[in-house]
């Protein structure tokens, strides 16, 4: 038996008996203690601002040192394709490759372990 | 550092200051100016908090909690205005949070306030009627009672109440829409024996 629906007038003044609450006594104290303990400790860290760098002088040295790099590829282009190549080193050097085995040289780091073991014996 | 505010501040009331003053002389950490704005705000956020936690003890805490981060960072309000929606804001969000982490615990017996009248025959009547109305708030799903809340105890605009929810003004309506409709489905059963003894006591 629960009778008509209750009216928007009716629920305001059921709502207006709801518990008030108040503040408890001495929480504005407590509060201002504990910020007072924590103090002006301020947990944002203000970021610098970024300092934009001066642009670089360019330098002309850059420029002069790369005039022999590319003097150097030229001559190396020229030499490689009129084949001239074989002739820069000295006859010795020729020889001393011709009889070098790659076979049986030290081919990388897999030969690490058996100098290793070599030298530990 | 207070009185440098005072001269530039508004003269007149209990607060010469106003929020903006008071605001920026905590951003400086001025904690006499931070007093003064707890002392003006502290009660509706905890009013607030109270009634989103249902009375629990821990009501205070979290009202401090807002504070505290408030005091940590006032730069954070960006307009004095915005202020009381901001620590509303922080509230509620700190109280779900406190949720999340601990199911909600209903409003005890003992935790609820009487208002200081010692009519101990009329406190009783009037307490049990407040018992019902608050137990049937607390049943309210959380957004929907923090709608109510603003709104209808603390008398928020229903802008500003939107502003504290983060949502439309249409969606804020329709919160408090379907709370008033709960509520009467869950208050209708003992309606006449609640507006009686509401009449008893004269109200």
């Amino acid at each position: 038996m629960t009778g008509p629906q209750m009216s928007d007038d009716e629920l305001d003044r059921l709502l207006s008996a709801a518990t008030r609450p108040v503040v408890p006594d001495g929480a504005l104290a407590r509060l201002n203690a504990r910020i007072a303990r924590e103090g002006g400790a301020d947990n944002v860290v203000a970021l610098q601002r970024s300092v934009k760098e001066p642009p670089r002088q360019s330098s002309r040295l850059g420029w002069l040192a790369g005039l022999p790099l590319a003097a150097s590829l030229v001559l190396g282009i020229y030499l490689g394709s009129s084949g001239a190549g074989p002739g820069f080193l000295p006859d010795t050097a020729y020889e001393l490759l011709s009889g070098v085995n790659l076979e049986d040289s030290m081919s990388g780091i897999d030969d690490v372990l058996s100098v290793a073991e070599e030298s530990s014996t | 550092m207070l009185q440098s505010v005072a001269t530039g501040g508004q003269s007149g009331g209990s607060h010469p200051h106003t929020d903006a003053d008071l605001l920026a002389a905590s951003v400086r950490k001025d904690q006499r100016a931070f007093a003064l704005l707890v002392e003006r705000h502290f009660a509706l956020v905890y009013r607030v908090v109270w009634r989103q936690m249902n009375g629990h003890a821990d009501a205070e805490d979290v009202a401090q909690e807002a504070f505290l981060r408030l005091w940590k960072n006032p730069g954070q309000v960006r307009e004095a205005g915005a202020l009381k929606g901001w620590l509303l804001r922080v509230a509620s969000n700190l109280v779900t949070d406190r949720f999340r982490k601990a199911p909600a615990e209903t409003l005890g017996d003992d935790d609820v306030f009487v208002d200081g009248r010692d009519n101990a025959e009329e406190a009783l009547g009037r307490r049990q009627v407040a018992t019902a109305i608050d137990d049937a708030i607390a049943q309210l799903p959380e957004r929907q009672r923090l709608a109510l809340t603003l709104v209808h105890f603390e008398q928020l605009s229903n802008a500003a109440a939107a502003a504290v929810l983060e949502v439309s003004v249409d969606a804020l309506e329709s919160l408090l829409a379907r709370a008033r409709r709960t509520l009467k489905e869950k208050l209708n059963p003992q309606k006449q024996l609640l507006l009686a003894g509401l009449a008893a006591e004269g109200r």
